[in-house]
């Protein structure tokens, strides 16, 4: 079947051509009960896909402070667009293309306010900085520690990659989302979504070839 | 399909899921003919690791809990903002029955008025055409006993002038 994605806010992922019965994905059978003012229903997705939302936001915006007000946010809307919803396309699909939006409108929005300086005095007590964050990691074990700094240069990597291009490395951790599907969030065909996601692996890759190279991912054990 | 292109497919597949035995010895075979690959797949083998390996973000236990109270409250909102509405309007929309009730029963009124002077006029009008053919009749009604008689007297035939200028 050709696909022909048509990215709609707010209203869904609308594909003409494609017909999916509820049966075929018990969360788009929950949202309709949402739809009909199911709460518990309702609580149930926000159960099953918090987590998911909120690491996908914070790796988005960097930001773990704001990531769970905005992945709360994104649940909101999913609640106030239920009587929208239409069974057109997967339920992640339509979540996560809500979540990229307001990631995205959040985005801008810091770039029309830029962050404080975290360097900025203190009002009150000029010899502390404006923030203090705890060092978590000094009393971790070596492996930890290697993890840590392993996971934080991924992140930093993956920061510095365009939207689009992040947006896509990040659905792909997704396992219940298809190409086709990340496809649809994004707003562009499949070979521009794969396109993407080599592009934006090739960088991190060169970003993190020191890293790569020295085999200091192997033997690290979660 | 070449072998490029099925080797792009093969680290495709890698990106999301464990290769097959067959993509595996495939994998391997292309590996071996192109001296530069391994190292690319390697780093490729290494970044997907490390991507899947990125710490799940810390989600508070009360995260649902808050998610509904936000929804109980916008859902509050959208109430106190409908009545809000309604309340401004229904002052003016307390007189509406009864006004409706009067522009009826006037525009009825009109209507019927308009109907019977409509048709008294047309009453009028007949008689009026009635008494234009009656005004040139004379005063005394018996002469109108004989009326067709005199009428046919007075229909003449035209004079014969021959005959008279014979008799003259």
């Amino acid at each position: 079947m050709a696909h022909n994605p048509k990215p709609c806010w707010l209203t869904g992922v609308c594909y003409t051509r494609r017909d999916m019965p509820a049966s075929a994905d018990p969360d788009a059978a929950l949202m309709l009960r949402v739809k009909r003012g199911d709460k518990q229903a309702f609580a149930g997705l926000v159960d099953k896909y918090k987590q998911p939302v909120v690491n996908f936001v914070c790796r988005m915006l960097r930001d773990e402070t704001e990531a769970e007000d905005l992945a709360q946010n994104v649940f909101l809307q999913v609640y106030k667009s239920a009587h929208r919803y239409r069974v057109s396309a997967k339920f992640s699909t339509w979540l996560f293309t809500i979540a990229r939006n307001l990631c995205l409108n959040e985005i801008r929005r810091r770039s029309r306010h830029p962050a404080e300086s975290l360097d900025a005095p203190h009002p009150e007590h000029d010899d502390q900085p404006l923030r203090q964050f705890e060092d978590k990691e000094t009393s971790l074990p070596p492996d930890a520690l290697l993890r840590g700094e392993l996971e934080q240069k991924i992140a930093q990597a993956l920061a510095t990659l365009p939207e689009n291009q992040r947006t896509a490395i990040l659905l792909c951790r997704q396992e219940d989302l298809s190409y086709e599907e990340i496809a649809d969030v994004l707003g562009c065909s499949l070979s521009a979504t794969k396109s993407l996601i080599h592009r934006g692996r090739e960088t991190l890759k060169q970003m993190l070839k020191p890293y790569l190279q020295t085999g200091a991912w192997k033997g690290t054990q979660k | 399909m070449n072998n490029n292109a099925r080797y792009q497919q093969l680290r495709e597949a890698s990106w999301r899921r464990k290769l097959t035995e067959a993509e595996q010895a495939e994998l391997r075979a292309h590996l071996a003919a192109q001296p530069e690959a391994p190292a690319d797949w390697d780093a490729e083998v290494a970044l997907t690791e490390g991507l899947n390996r990125l710490s799940a973000v810390p989600v508070a236990s009360n995260f649902t809990a808050r998610v509904l109270q936000a929804v109980e409250r916008q859902t509050a909102v959208q109430s106190r903002s409908r009545m809000a509405r309604w309340s401004d309007w229904w002052p003016s929309l307390r007189w509406a029955p009864a006004t409706a009730s009067a522009v009826l029963v006037v525009g009825v009124s009109l209507l019927v008025f308009h109907s019977q002077q409509v048709a008294t006029r047309m009453e009028v009008a007949e008689s009026l055409v009635a008494v234009a053919d009656v005004k040139s009749l004379p005063a005394h009604a018996e002469i109108l006993k004989d009326f067709e008689a005199i009428r046919r007297l007075s229909q003449t035939p035209p004079a014969d002038e021959e005959l008279i200028a014979l008799l003259q």
